[in-house]
Protein backbone atom coordinates (compact mmCIF):
# COMPACT_ATOMS: atom_id res chain seq x y z
CA UNK A 1 0.00 0.00 0.00
CA UNK A 2 1.33 3.12 -0.90
CA UNK A 3 0.05 6.67 0.81
CA UNK A 4 -0.46 9.74 -1.03
CA UNK A 5 -1.74 11.90 1.97
CA UNK A 6 0.55 13.53 4.44
CA UNK A 7 0.37 12.71 7.93
CA UNK A 8 1.85 15.05 10.68
CA UNK A 9 3.17 13.25 13.34
CA UNK A 10 3.44 14.46 17.07
CA UNK A 11 6.85 15.36 18.41
CA UNK A 12 6.24 13.20 21.23
CA UNK A 13 6.03 10.25 19.05
CA UNK A 14 9.06 11.11 18.05
CA UNK A 15 10.88 11.43 21.04
CA UNK A 16 9.31 7.86 21.85
CA UNK A 17 11.74 5.89 19.79
CA UNK A 18 14.96 5.16 19.87
CA UNK A 19 17.63 5.81 16.83
CA UNK A 20 17.37 2.30 16.03
CA UNK A 21 13.67 2.55 15.67
CA UNK A 22 14.14 5.65 13.60
CA UNK A 23 16.62 4.58 11.33
CA UNK A 24 14.19 1.57 10.23
CA UNK A 25 11.89 3.82 9.47
CA UNK A 26 13.84 5.94 7.10
CA UNK A 27 14.83 2.74 5.58
CA UNK A 28 11.39 1.54 4.87
CA UNK A 29 10.32 4.73 3.63
CA UNK A 30 13.63 4.39 1.74
CA UNK A 31 11.84 1.29 -0.10
CA UNK A 32 8.82 0.98 0.08
CA UNK A 33 7.78 4.85 -0.23
CA UNK A 34 5.60 4.66 2.81
CA UNK A 35 4.31 7.58 4.40
CA UNK A 36 7.28 8.38 7.35
CA UNK A 37 4.73 10.49 9.26
CA UNK A 38 2.44 7.21 9.79
CA UNK A 39 5.03 5.23 10.34
CA UNK A 40 6.42 7.04 13.70
CA UNK A 41 2.87 7.46 14.62
CA UNK A 42 2.64 3.75 14.37
CA UNK A 43 5.82 2.83 16.07
CA UNK A 44 5.18 5.27 18.87
CA UNK A 45 1.93 3.36 19.56
CA UNK A 46 3.25 0.53 19.72
CA UNK A 47 5.90 1.87 21.98
CA UNK A 48 3.56 3.14 24.56
CA UNK A 49 1.76 0.16 24.47
CA UNK A 50 4.51 -2.48 25.24
CA UNK A 51 5.91 -0.22 27.86
CA UNK A 52 2.39 -0.29 29.42
CA UNK A 53 2.04 -4.05 29.24
CA UNK A 54 5.29 -4.26 30.40
CA UNK A 55 4.30 -2.43 33.14
CA UNK A 56 1.25 -4.33 34.31
CA UNK A 57 3.23 -8.03 33.88
CA UNK A 58 7.07 -8.10 35.12
CA UNK A 59 8.56 -10.37 32.42
CA UNK A 60 12.00 -11.49 33.27
CA UNK A 61 13.89 -10.76 30.17
CA UNK A 62 15.94 -14.13 28.92
CA UNK A 63 19.11 -12.94 29.99
CA UNK A 64 22.10 -14.62 27.51
CA UNK A 65 24.79 -16.13 29.78
CA UNK A 66 28.60 -14.32 29.50
CA UNK A 67 31.21 -15.67 28.80
CA UNK A 68 33.61 -16.17 31.82
CA UNK A 69 37.15 -14.75 31.54
CA UNK A 70 38.62 -17.79 31.12
CA UNK A 71 36.28 -19.59 28.40
CA UNK A 72 37.36 -16.01 26.19
CA UNK A 73 41.35 -16.72 27.13
CA UNK A 74 40.37 -20.70 25.96
CA UNK A 75 39.19 -19.36 22.84
CA UNK A 76 42.17 -16.99 21.76
CA UNK A 77 44.17 -19.26 23.06
CA UNK A 78 43.06 -22.19 20.48
CA UNK A 79 42.98 -19.27 17.67
CA UNK A 80 46.76 -18.65 18.04
CA UNK A 81 47.44 -22.19 18.86
CA UNK A 82 48.73 -21.59 22.18
CA UNK A 83 48.86 -23.01 25.44
CA UNK A 84 48.65 -19.86 28.09
CA UNK A 85 48.54 -16.44 28.80
CA UNK A 86 52.59 -16.20 28.74
CA UNK A 87 53.18 -18.31 25.61
CA UNK A 88 50.28 -15.87 23.54
CA UNK A 89 52.19 -12.74 24.74
CA UNK A 90 55.15 -14.87 22.97
CA UNK A 91 53.63 -15.71 20.00
CA UNK A 92 54.89 -14.50 17.16
CA UNK A 93 51.84 -14.29 15.28
CA UNK A 94 49.51 -12.81 18.02
CA UNK A 95 52.09 -10.19 18.19
CA UNK A 96 51.41 -9.40 14.83
CA UNK A 97 47.76 -9.46 14.60
CA UNK A 98 47.47 -7.02 17.31
CA UNK A 99 49.62 -4.50 16.13
CA UNK A 100 48.53 -1.37 16.71
CA UNK A 101 46.37 -2.04 19.76
CA UNK A 102 47.27 0.01 22.06
CA UNK A 103 47.84 -0.40 25.82
CA UNK A 104 46.84 -3.84 25.71
CA UNK A 105 46.66 -4.91 29.71
CA UNK A 106 45.77 -8.59 29.69
CA UNK A 107 44.88 -8.81 33.01
CA UNK A 108 41.79 -7.19 32.22
CA UNK A 109 38.61 -8.92 31.31
CA UNK A 110 37.99 -6.20 28.75
CA UNK A 111 41.05 -6.64 26.87
CA UNK A 112 40.35 -10.28 26.14
CA UNK A 113 36.89 -9.16 25.25
CA UNK A 114 38.43 -6.95 22.89
CA UNK A 115 40.53 -9.95 21.38
CA UNK A 116 37.45 -12.09 21.29
CA UNK A 117 35.72 -9.63 19.44
CA UNK A 118 38.42 -8.93 17.01
CA UNK A 119 39.59 -12.85 15.92
CA UNK A 120 36.83 -14.68 17.57
CA UNK A 121 33.25 -13.24 16.67
CA UNK A 122 30.51 -11.86 18.44
CA UNK A 123 30.56 -12.19 22.04
CA UNK A 124 27.65 -13.95 23.59
CA UNK A 125 25.09 -10.74 24.65
CA UNK A 126 25.90 -8.60 21.99
CA UNK A 127 24.43 -10.15 19.40
CA UNK A 128 21.20 -8.62 18.96
CA UNK A 129 22.21 -4.79 20.63
CA UNK A 130 20.00 -1.71 19.94
CA UNK A 131 21.99 0.92 21.63
CA UNK A 132 23.96 3.91 19.89
CA UNK A 133 25.87 3.01 16.80
CA UNK A 134 24.58 -0.61 16.64
CA UNK A 135 23.07 -1.21 13.35
CA UNK A 136 21.59 -5.15 12.27
CA UNK A 137 22.35 -5.68 15.68
CA UNK A 138 25.87 -5.29 15.73
CA UNK A 139 27.87 -2.33 17.13
CA UNK A 140 29.84 -0.97 13.96
CA UNK A 141 32.60 0.76 16.60
CA UNK A 142 33.02 -2.54 18.75
CA UNK A 143 33.31 -5.23 15.59
CA UNK A 144 34.62 -4.81 12.35
CA UNK A 145 32.06 -6.88 10.79
CA UNK A 146 30.83 -4.54 7.63
CA UNK A 147 29.32 -7.91 5.68
CA UNK A 148 26.69 -8.61 8.37
CA UNK A 149 26.01 -4.37 9.13
CA UNK A 150 25.39 -4.42 5.20
CA UNK A 151 23.39 -6.99 5.73
CA UNK A 152 25.06 -9.23 2.62
CA UNK A 153 26.32 -12.69 2.02
CA UNK A 154 29.97 -12.37 1.85
CA UNK A 155 30.12 -15.18 0.02
CA UNK A 156 27.01 -13.94 -2.54
CA UNK A 157 26.98 -10.71 -2.61
CA UNK A 158 27.96 -8.78 -5.80
CA UNK A 159 29.47 -4.62 -5.66
CA UNK A 160 26.31 -3.76 -6.50
CA UNK A 161 24.70 -5.19 -3.78
CA UNK A 162 27.25 -3.94 -1.34
CA UNK A 163 26.71 -0.48 -3.23
CA UNK A 164 22.62 -0.44 -3.19
CA UNK A 165 23.16 -1.43 1.17
CA UNK A 166 25.53 1.20 1.44
CA UNK A 167 23.32 3.98 -0.55
CA UNK A 168 20.67 2.43 1.86
CA UNK A 169 21.92 3.05 5.32
CA UNK A 170 23.60 6.69 3.58
CA UNK A 171 20.03 7.48 3.50
CA UNK A 172 19.81 7.25 7.21
CA UNK A 173 23.36 8.00 8.27
CA UNK A 174 24.69 10.66 6.41
CA UNK A 175 25.34 13.76 7.95
CA UNK A 176 22.90 16.27 6.25
CA UNK A 177 19.94 13.83 7.10
CA UNK A 178 17.70 15.49 9.73
CA UNK A 179 16.97 13.37 12.80
CA UNK A 180 19.28 10.47 11.96
CA UNK A 181 22.35 11.87 10.46
CA UNK A 182 25.76 11.10 12.26
CA UNK A 183 29.08 11.96 10.83
CA UNK A 184 30.78 8.89 13.28
CA UNK A 185 28.53 6.58 12.03
CA UNK A 186 28.71 7.48 8.31
CA UNK A 187 32.51 7.65 8.69
CA UNK A 188 32.60 4.36 9.71
CA UNK A 189 30.03 3.18 7.27
CA UNK A 190 31.96 4.64 4.47
CA UNK A 191 35.30 2.74 5.49
CA UNK A 192 33.70 -0.36 5.28
CA UNK A 193 31.62 0.38 1.88
CA UNK A 194 35.74 1.33 0.29
CA UNK A 195 37.10 -2.04 1.65
CA UNK A 196 34.36 -4.38 0.69
CA UNK A 197 34.43 -2.87 -2.82
CA UNK A 198 38.26 -3.25 -2.97
CA UNK A 199 39.24 -5.13 -5.76
CA UNK A 200 43.00 -7.32 -5.54
CA UNK A 201 44.20 -8.13 -8.45
CA UNK A 202 47.95 -8.52 -8.02
CA UNK B 1 85.80 -32.19 5.91
CA UNK B 2 82.21 -30.06 7.11
CA UNK B 3 78.90 -31.41 5.02
CA UNK B 4 76.93 -28.00 5.17
CA UNK B 5 73.66 -29.79 5.72
CA UNK B 6 74.49 -31.94 8.43
CA UNK B 7 73.83 -30.49 12.00
CA UNK B 8 77.16 -31.34 14.33
CA UNK B 9 77.60 -30.26 17.97
CA UNK B 10 80.64 -29.19 19.24
CA UNK B 11 82.99 -31.07 22.03
CA UNK B 12 82.21 -28.26 24.43
CA UNK B 13 78.39 -28.49 23.67
CA UNK B 14 78.12 -32.33 24.41
CA UNK B 15 80.22 -32.41 27.57
CA UNK B 16 77.54 -29.57 28.71
CA UNK B 17 74.56 -31.32 27.69
CA UNK B 18 75.73 -34.81 28.57
CA UNK B 19 76.94 -32.96 32.28
CA UNK B 20 80.63 -34.84 32.07
CA UNK B 21 83.53 -33.18 32.15
CA UNK B 22 86.35 -33.06 29.44
CA UNK B 23 88.00 -36.27 30.91
CA UNK B 24 85.15 -38.35 30.88
CA UNK B 25 84.35 -37.64 26.62
CA UNK B 26 87.98 -38.19 25.78
CA UNK B 27 87.85 -41.50 27.89
CA UNK B 28 84.56 -42.22 26.03
CA UNK B 29 86.07 -41.43 22.49
CA UNK B 30 89.28 -43.58 23.20
CA UNK B 31 87.00 -46.73 24.14
CA UNK B 32 84.79 -46.00 21.20
CA UNK B 33 87.24 -45.34 18.41
CA UNK B 34 88.34 -48.41 18.35
CA UNK B 35 85.30 -49.80 16.55
CA UNK B 36 82.21 -47.92 16.90
CA UNK B 37 82.64 -44.43 16.09
CA UNK B 38 84.05 -43.17 12.51
CA UNK B 39 85.51 -40.39 11.55
CA UNK B 40 83.53 -38.70 8.48
CA UNK B 41 80.44 -40.73 9.87
CA UNK B 42 79.91 -39.99 13.23
CA UNK B 43 82.21 -36.87 13.44
CA UNK B 44 84.58 -34.57 11.69
CA UNK B 45 87.80 -33.42 13.11
CA UNK B 46 87.87 -29.61 12.80
CA UNK B 47 91.88 -28.42 13.68
CA UNK B 48 94.63 -30.12 13.70
CA UNK B 49 94.46 -30.80 17.58
CA UNK B 50 92.20 -33.49 16.68
CA UNK B 51 89.29 -31.42 17.78
CA UNK B 52 86.04 -33.03 17.00
CA UNK B 53 82.16 -31.97 16.20
CA UNK B 54 80.02 -34.61 16.21
CA UNK B 55 77.32 -35.67 13.75
CA UNK B 56 73.88 -36.65 15.78
CA UNK B 57 74.45 -40.49 15.25
CA UNK B 58 77.55 -40.44 16.51
CA UNK B 59 76.32 -37.88 19.68
CA UNK B 60 73.76 -40.47 20.50
CA UNK B 61 76.40 -43.44 20.62
CA UNK B 62 78.52 -41.48 22.92
CA UNK B 63 75.44 -40.37 25.03
CA UNK B 64 74.29 -44.19 25.09
CA UNK B 65 77.71 -45.48 26.12
CA UNK B 66 77.60 -43.37 29.01
CA UNK B 67 73.77 -44.02 29.90
CA UNK B 68 70.97 -44.89 27.51
CA UNK B 69 68.63 -42.22 28.93
CA UNK B 70 70.97 -39.69 27.75
CA UNK B 71 69.93 -40.35 23.47
CA UNK B 72 66.56 -38.52 24.38
CA UNK B 73 68.62 -35.56 25.36
CA UNK B 74 70.74 -35.51 21.91
CA UNK B 75 68.17 -36.03 20.29
CA UNK B 76 66.04 -33.28 21.52
CA UNK B 77 69.46 -30.93 21.22
CA UNK B 78 69.28 -32.03 17.30
CA UNK B 79 65.58 -31.25 16.68
CA UNK B 80 66.02 -27.92 18.53
CA UNK B 81 69.16 -27.10 16.52
CA UNK B 82 67.92 -27.86 13.09
CA UNK B 83 64.35 -26.36 14.16
CA UNK B 84 67.08 -22.54 14.81
CA UNK B 85 68.43 -22.67 12.06
CA UNK B 86 65.41 -23.40 9.71
CA UNK B 87 64.05 -20.09 11.53
CA UNK B 88 67.11 -18.55 10.88
CA UNK B 89 67.05 -18.82 7.59
CA UNK B 90 63.22 -17.39 7.32
CA UNK B 91 64.54 -14.80 9.19
CA UNK B 92 67.09 -14.10 6.62
CA UNK B 93 64.69 -15.14 3.77
CA UNK B 94 62.38 -11.59 5.22
CA UNK B 95 65.46 -9.49 5.61
CA UNK B 96 66.27 -9.93 2.23
CA UNK B 97 62.49 -9.28 0.80
CA UNK B 98 61.75 -6.38 2.82
CA UNK B 99 63.70 -3.15 0.66
CA UNK B 100 59.42 -2.14 0.35
CA UNK B 101 59.16 -1.46 4.00
CA UNK B 102 57.53 1.97 4.21
CA UNK B 103 55.59 3.82 7.26
CA UNK B 104 52.39 4.78 6.63
CA UNK B 105 50.08 6.38 9.00
CA UNK B 106 52.22 5.06 11.85
CA UNK B 107 52.13 1.54 10.58
CA UNK B 108 54.56 -0.68 8.76
CA UNK B 109 53.73 -1.61 5.42
CA UNK B 110 55.29 -4.22 2.79
CA UNK B 111 54.48 -4.48 -0.86
CA UNK B 112 52.57 -7.45 -2.06
CA UNK B 113 55.65 -8.73 -4.27
CA UNK B 114 57.69 -8.65 -1.50
CA UNK B 115 55.01 -10.33 0.58
CA UNK B 116 55.31 -12.88 -2.42
CA UNK B 117 58.70 -13.77 -1.81
CA UNK B 118 58.44 -13.74 2.27
CA UNK B 119 55.75 -16.59 2.21
CA UNK B 120 57.10 -17.88 -0.83
CA UNK B 121 54.29 -18.10 -2.71
CA UNK B 122 52.62 -16.98 -6.13
CA UNK B 123 50.49 -14.27 -7.26
CA UNK B 124 47.51 -15.91 -8.15
CA UNK B 125 47.43 -17.50 -4.95
CA UNK B 126 47.98 -14.55 -3.12
CA UNK B 127 45.13 -12.96 -4.58
CA UNK B 128 42.52 -15.99 -3.68
CA UNK B 129 43.97 -15.49 -0.40
CA UNK B 130 43.50 -12.21 0.05
CA UNK B 131 39.68 -12.21 -1.43
CA UNK B 132 39.42 -14.64 1.21
CA UNK B 133 40.57 -12.13 4.17
CA UNK B 134 38.32 -9.78 2.55
CA UNK B 135 35.04 -12.41 2.68
CA UNK B 136 35.06 -13.02 5.88
CA UNK B 137 32.30 -12.33 8.42
CA UNK B 138 34.90 -11.61 11.27
CA UNK B 139 37.57 -8.70 11.09
CA UNK B 140 37.99 -8.77 7.02
CA UNK B 141 40.67 -6.70 5.73
CA UNK B 142 40.58 -3.30 5.91
CA UNK B 143 42.07 -0.24 3.75
CA UNK B 144 44.11 2.06 5.38
CA UNK B 145 44.14 -0.62 8.04
CA UNK B 146 45.78 -3.98 7.33
CA UNK B 147 46.75 -2.38 3.52
CA UNK B 148 46.51 0.82 1.12
CA UNK B 149 47.26 1.58 -2.03
CA UNK B 150 50.10 3.56 -3.60
CA UNK B 151 49.67 4.70 -7.13
CA UNK B 152 52.48 5.23 -9.35
CA UNK B 153 53.31 7.80 -12.04
CA UNK B 154 51.57 5.45 -14.53
CA UNK B 155 48.39 5.00 -12.97
CA UNK B 156 49.43 1.89 -11.68
CA UNK B 157 47.83 0.65 -8.53
CA UNK B 158 50.42 -0.92 -5.93
CA UNK B 159 49.19 -2.82 -3.02
CA UNK B 160 50.94 -2.60 0.89
CA UNK B 161 50.07 -4.37 3.38
CA UNK B 162 50.97 -3.89 7.18
CA UNK B 163 51.82 -6.29 10.37
CA UNK B 164 47.91 -6.96 10.81
CA UNK B 165 47.14 -7.49 7.02
CA UNK B 166 50.34 -9.52 6.80
CA UNK B 167 48.38 -11.84 9.82
CA UNK B 168 45.35 -11.92 7.98
CA UNK B 169 47.06 -13.43 4.98
CA UNK B 170 49.07 -15.67 7.13
CA UNK B 171 45.65 -17.13 8.49
CA UNK B 172 44.19 -17.80 5.74
CA UNK B 173 47.01 -19.53 4.07
CA UNK B 174 47.33 -21.50 7.05
CA UNK B 175 44.00 -22.83 6.31
CA UNK B 176 44.59 -23.67 2.63
CA UNK B 177 48.00 -24.92 3.11
CA UNK B 178 46.67 -27.49 6.02
CA UNK B 179 48.33 -30.70 4.13
CA UNK B 180 50.80 -29.05 2.72
CA UNK B 181 53.46 -29.92 6.12
CA UNK B 182 56.85 -27.98 4.51
CA UNK B 183 55.01 -25.05 2.71
CA UNK B 184 53.14 -24.53 6.02
CA UNK B 185 55.94 -24.67 8.60
CA UNK B 186 57.34 -21.97 6.26
CA UNK B 187 54.10 -19.64 6.34
CA UNK B 188 53.69 -19.99 10.03
CA UNK B 189 57.61 -19.65 11.08
CA UNK B 190 57.39 -16.64 8.42
CA UNK B 191 53.94 -15.06 10.55
CA UNK B 192 55.68 -16.08 14.05
CA UNK B 193 59.15 -14.34 13.21
CA UNK B 194 57.76 -11.28 11.11
CA UNK B 195 57.64 -8.91 13.88
CA UNK B 196 60.56 -9.20 15.70
CA UNK B 197 62.57 -9.22 12.51
CA UNK B 198 60.97 -6.01 11.31
CA UNK B 199 61.84 -4.62 14.56
CA UNK B 200 65.36 -5.32 14.55
CA UNK B 201 65.28 -3.70 10.77
CA UNK B 202 63.99 -0.51 12.40
CA UNK B 203 66.64 -0.75 15.13
CA UNK B 204 68.73 -0.82 12.58
CA UNK B 205 67.68 1.94 10.44
CA UNK B 206 67.78 4.35 13.68
CA UNK B 207 70.96 2.91 14.53
CA UNK B 208 72.24 4.07 10.68
CA UNK B 209 70.85 7.57 10.77
CA UNK B 210 72.19 8.24 14.37
CA UNK B 211 75.55 6.78 12.97
CA UNK B 212 75.02 9.38 9.75
CA UNK B 213 74.54 12.04 11.79
CA UNK B 214 77.96 11.24 14.01
CA UNK B 215 79.59 11.51 10.48
CA UNK B 216 78.28 14.35 9.26
CA UNK B 217 78.86 16.68 12.20
CA UNK B 218 82.88 14.42 12.00
CA UNK B 219 82.85 15.76 8.48
CA UNK B 220 81.46 19.85 9.42
CA UNK B 221 84.50 19.91 12.10
CA UNK B 222 87.22 18.32 9.83
CA UNK B 223 86.00 21.17 7.43
CA UNK B 224 86.56 23.92 10.46
CA UNK B 225 83.04 24.57 9.73
CA UNK B 226 83.95 26.75 6.73
CA UNK B 227 82.46 26.13 2.76
CA UNK B 228 84.74 23.53 1.04
CA UNK B 229 83.90 24.94 -2.41
CA UNK B 230 83.24 28.79 -1.94
CA UNK B 231 85.84 29.10 1.39
CA UNK B 232 82.66 30.75 2.93
CA UNK B 233 83.78 30.41 6.53
CA UNK B 234 80.50 31.32 9.82
CA UNK B 235 80.28 34.95 8.19
CA UNK B 236 77.38 35.87 5.73
CA UNK B 237 77.47 34.41 2.45
CA UNK B 238 77.06 37.21 -0.45
CA UNK B 239 73.59 35.47 -1.56
CA UNK B 240 72.33 34.89 2.06
CA UNK B 241 73.43 38.53 2.79
CA UNK B 242 71.15 40.10 0.38
CA UNK B 243 67.81 38.34 0.90
CA UNK B 244 68.14 37.76 4.72
CA UNK B 245 70.66 38.39 8.07
CA UNK B 246 70.16 34.78 9.26
CA UNK B 247 73.37 33.00 9.63
CA UNK B 248 75.46 30.99 6.94
CA UNK B 249 73.94 27.46 7.46
CA UNK B 250 76.41 24.35 6.55
CA UNK B 251 75.21 20.99 5.39
CA UNK B 252 77.43 18.04 5.16
CA UNK B 253 76.56 16.64 1.46
CA UNK B 254 76.52 13.30 0.33
CA UNK B 255 79.64 13.30 -2.21
CA UNK B 256 78.04 9.75 -3.15
CA UNK B 257 73.77 9.93 -2.56
CA UNK B 258 72.82 7.98 0.73
CA UNK B 259 69.65 6.72 -0.69
CA UNK B 260 71.64 5.26 -3.78
CA UNK B 261 75.19 4.21 -2.03
CA UNK B 262 73.84 2.99 1.35
CA UNK B 263 77.14 1.57 2.40
CA UNK B 264 78.98 5.12 2.47
CA UNK B 265 76.10 6.98 3.77
CA UNK B 266 78.05 6.89 7.57
CA UNK B 267 81.69 7.40 6.30
CA UNK B 268 82.94 10.48 6.67
CA UNK B 269 84.95 10.33 3.64
CA UNK B 270 81.68 10.53 1.75
CA UNK B 271 80.93 13.98 2.87
CA UNK B 272 82.09 17.73 2.51
CA UNK B 273 81.20 20.27 4.51
CA UNK B 274 79.64 23.41 2.02
CA UNK B 275 76.91 25.98 2.16
CA UNK B 276 72.54 25.48 2.29
CA UNK B 277 73.39 27.63 -0.91
CA UNK B 278 75.59 25.74 -2.54
CA UNK B 279 73.77 22.14 -1.76
CA UNK B 280 70.64 23.51 -3.07
CA UNK B 281 72.38 25.00 -6.71
CA UNK B 282 73.66 21.34 -6.88
CA UNK B 283 70.75 19.62 -6.11
CA UNK B 284 68.06 21.51 -7.06
CA UNK B 285 69.70 23.20 -10.55
CA UNK B 286 72.65 21.45 -11.48
CA UNK B 287 71.42 17.62 -10.97
CA UNK B 288 67.61 18.71 -10.92
CA UNK B 289 66.22 17.99 -7.82
CA UNK B 290 66.91 16.17 -4.65
CA UNK B 291 65.31 12.94 -6.12
CA UNK B 292 67.68 12.42 -8.60
CA UNK B 293 70.55 10.21 -7.56
CA UNK B 294 74.68 11.81 -7.75
CA UNK B 295 78.01 10.79 -7.26
CA UNK B 296 80.88 12.67 -6.57
CA UNK B 297 82.15 12.96 -10.22
CA UNK B 298 78.67 14.93 -10.48
CA UNK B 299 80.34 17.04 -7.62
CA UNK B 300 83.54 17.70 -9.41
CA UNK B 301 82.03 18.78 -12.64
CA UNK B 302 79.50 20.87 -10.61
CA UNK B 303 82.74 22.55 -8.92
CA UNK B 304 84.49 22.57 -11.95
CA UNK B 305 81.67 24.71 -14.04
CA UNK B 306 80.90 27.34 -11.39
CA UNK B 307 83.72 27.10 -9.12
CA UNK B 308 86.78 26.28 -11.45
CA UNK B 309 89.62 28.45 -9.37
CA UNK B 310 89.21 25.88 -6.76
CA UNK B 311 91.68 23.52 -7.64
CA UNK B 312 91.85 22.31 -3.87
CA UNK B 313 88.75 21.26 -3.29
CA UNK B 314 89.14 19.58 -6.89
CA UNK B 315 91.82 17.87 -5.87
CA UNK B 316 90.65 16.61 -2.85
CA UNK B 317 87.72 15.56 -4.19
CA UNK B 318 89.50 13.13 -6.35
CA UNK B 319 91.14 11.70 -3.77
CA UNK B 320 88.33 11.30 -2.01
CA UNK B 321 86.90 9.01 -4.72
CA UNK B 322 89.67 7.11 -5.09
CA UNK B 323 89.14 6.18 -1.28
CA UNK B 324 85.11 5.61 -1.65
CA UNK B 325 85.88 3.41 -5.12
CA UNK B 326 88.13 1.24 -2.75
CA UNK B 327 85.07 0.62 -0.32
CA UNK B 328 83.76 -2.98 -1.46
CA UNK B 329 80.18 -2.18 -2.48
CA UNK B 330 77.47 -4.68 0.21
CA UNK B 331 76.86 -7.85 -1.41
CA UNK B 332 72.78 -7.43 -1.54
CA UNK B 333 73.65 -3.71 -2.69
CA UNK B 334 74.78 -5.45 -6.57
CA UNK B 335 72.19 -7.52 -6.36
CA UNK B 336 69.27 -5.86 -5.90
CA UNK B 337 69.09 -1.95 -4.87
CA UNK B 338 67.39 -1.84 -1.35
CA UNK B 339 65.39 1.21 -0.03
CA UNK B 340 67.79 0.82 2.95
CA UNK B 341 65.65 3.72 4.56
CA UNK B 342 61.99 4.12 3.83
CA UNK B 343 61.22 7.37 2.59
CA UNK B 344 59.14 8.02 5.65
CA UNK B 345 62.76 7.70 7.76
CA UNK B 346 64.57 10.30 5.36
Amino acid sequence: MVTTQTVHYSRQSLDNLSPDILSKIRMIVSNYKYEEGVLIDLASFIVERNKTQKQKKVISPKKTKELSINQIKKKIYEHFEVEDTDSLKKSGLFQLSVSGMENLNLSKKETWEKLYRKFIGILPGEENETSYGCINGINIFKYNRPWQIFDLDPNKATTEDIKSAYRKLSKIYHPDIPETGDKQIFERLTSFYKSLTQTFNF
Amino acid sequence: MKNQTTIYITDQELISLLQIDEQKLVDTETILDSNNIFNNQDYIIINNDGKREYTQIGAEKIASYLDKNLVVLVKHWFSKREQEISISIIRDHIIDNVSSLILHNNQHFISTLDLINILQTEKDILNMVVLEAKHTQDDPLSEEKDYYIEIDHDGNQEFYFSETGISKIVFCLKKRLKKEKDKLYWVKTSGNIFKTTINDIIEKIKKRQKNINSAKNKAKTRDKKTCQVTNVKNEKDEITKRFNDNKIKFVAHHLYSQNNYPHLADSIDNLITITETVHNNFHCNYMGSYNNPCTIDDFIQFVKKYYPDNIKVIMWLKDQKGKLQSKPKPHIFNQNPQRFLPPSYR
